[in-house]
């Protein structure tokens, strides 16, 4: 019974090691006053100042496009990859998996100045493209592996009793197959879009100055110690967002298995 | 219906191929480009300050996932083992939860606990934020492995009549070696080449070998050594997963 107690002292401080820090940030963006230390009284002005401000509205749509982008495009090719790998008996596939393996092995860092070296070199003018391509590129690894561990819990029978019942296999593409797969699809979008969102290094890299994003503004403020405490309340807004998007990240997880 | 797969494949491929295989490859040409083939490798190997700088790195890595790995164990423990099943989904959520807070965010939300507090730029106040940042990876990694542990191995361990020191030393620990290897591959290669953490709380400590590769490029315009740095740090960590690798094999067998 001793012991039991010092297990739950010993998992709710390191939860608080945690979360403290994202607590304590989200009470400052209501906080009257610009100082840590001191509590002034309750405001929303930070969040009034956030929304009116053009640069933060920019980021956000570049951020947000991207991300859309990058997540349809990975996801859809993903699952192209990881069902032709599950049902193919091509030994040629085992290749393509192991070439899927490296760009979550090797640093990001590595990656992101690669792809700039590349665009700089092919002449291409960086923007959202090139910012697009970077984060594409690494999410159709990601998101080939999170699709492949769903799809391969799906049952070949399903597929071979609607082709025997007569289905051409378009059909059975679209009426057997994509819906059994739509949690995992969502799924898979949902990872792959926040990835994209939150990436800072690979966008810095493949950005340039006049095309901003929400991870670059967010480290120009953070980083240079000149933080605003309207950062606090785009970060309370983007946690906010984060969680909703983790729920249902979790509920259709959830209800696959 | 493969047939009609098979350009979306091949779109696919090319598109991983062209855009992420390419540029290494071009990267590492580019490397090696000078008068004499490898000579942006031997000016960095030759460089003590370039030498200490991956070694520092390595060194934060390392405590980061020792670090990691002593303060999850015990709650990968818990929850595999003695938690009750009512709190234990709701713990898990708990600590996984804030992997999907942007992690600038999360850094710059314990710089402010950290700047409080009074513990910051230094090489303290980084290796907090890379233990705060990383550490859940490790614990997960690890309960992922342990709540695998059949019951009926741990009932047999009594029966027969260990203690149970003797039920971790010789079952529970080697059972979740895997999940530590993991774990202890995913924290050390992202922390070495991390350069969020040590700009942002590590001060003129902060000096790693991915703020190096990032002023190469950026500051001071050198992209051949750029390119031969990331090259190496890209060997390092293909040496590292190697090595890990290999080691779990050994205990897996």
């Amino acid at each position: 019974m001793k012991m039991r107690i010092i297990w739950t002292i010993y998992t709710i401080a390191l939860l608080s090691f945690l979360y403290i820090p994202i607590f304590m940030m989200v009470i400052q963006s209501f906080n009257d006053s610009k100082y840590l230390t001191e509590w002034k009284g309750f405001t929303i002005k930070w969040y009034s100042k956030l929304i009116e401000s053009n640069e933060v509205w920019a980021s956000f749509i570049n951020s947000f496009s991207i991300a859309l982008a990058s997540a349809l495009t990975s996801t859809f090719l993903g699952i192209t990859l990881a069902y032709t790998y599950i049902r193919s008996k091509s030994r040629a596939y085992d290749f393509l998996d192991i070439a899927m393996y490296t760009p979550i092995i090797i640093p990001e860092i590595a990656e992101a100045v690669s792809l700039a070296l590349f665009f700089y070199l092919s002449n291409i003018s960086f923007g959202w493209y090139t910012v697009f391509i970077g984060h594409t590129a690494f999410n159709i690894a990601f998101a080939y592996f999170t699709l492949k561990a769903q799809i391969s819990l799906i049952s070949k029978n399903v597929e071979d009793a609607a082709l025997i019942l007569g289905a051409k296999p378009i059909k059975v593409l679209f009426s057997v197959l994509l819906p059994i797969a739509m949690p995992a699809i969502f799924a898979s979008m949902i990872i792959t879009f926040t990835l994209s969102f939150d990436d800072f290094i690979k966008s810095v890299f493949t950005t340039e100055p006049g095309f901003p994003l929400l991870p670059i503004l967010i480290w120009t403020r953070a980083a240079r110690a000149r933080a605003t405490p309207d950062l606090n309340a785009l970060a309370t807004i983007m946690i906010t967002i984060s969680l909703c998007l983790a729920s249902l990240y979790t509920y259709y997880m959830y209800r696959r298995s | 219906m493969y047939s009609s797969l098979k350009i979306l494949i091949i779109i696919s491929i090319i598109f991983l191929f062209v855009f992420f295989y390419i540029p290494l490859i071009e990267m590492f040409i580019y490397s090696l480009k000078s008068e004499n083939p490898i000579e942006n490798y031997v000016s960095i190997l030759k460089n003590p300050l370039y030498i200490r700088i991956i070694g520092y790195s390595l060194l934060i890595s390392f405590l980061t996932t020792i670090i990691s790995l002593i303060i999850s164990y015990p709650i990968a423990y818990y929850l595999a083992f003695i938690i009750n099943e009512k709190f234990k989904s709701i713990i898990l959520i708990a600590f996984i939860a804030p992997f999907w807070v942007n992690f600038l965010l999360r850094t710059y939300a314990l710089y402010n606990v950290l700047y409080m507090i009074g513990i910051i730029n230094n090489f303290i106040a980084l290796l907090i934020g890379m233990v705060y940042d990383y550490y859940p990876y490790m614990l997960l990694s690890i309960y992922a492995t342990l709540s695998k542990i059949s019951k009926s191995i741990l009932d047999a361990s009594f029966l027969f009549g260990a203690t149970p020191f003797q039920r971790f030393t010789k079952i529970i620990l080697p059972l979740s070696m895997p999940g530590i290897i993991a774990g202890s591959i995913f924290v050390s290669l992202t922390t070495m080449t991390e350069f969020i953490v040590p700009s942002m709380l590590g001060g003129v400590e902060g000096y790693t070998v991915g703020y190096l590769i990032w002023d190469l490029f950026l500051k001071y315009r050198n992209w051949f050594k750029g390119s031969a740095l990331s090259i190496i740090i890209i060997s390092i960590a293909l040496i590292i997963s190697l090595f890990y690798s290999r080691k779990a094999k050994v205990v897996l067998i």
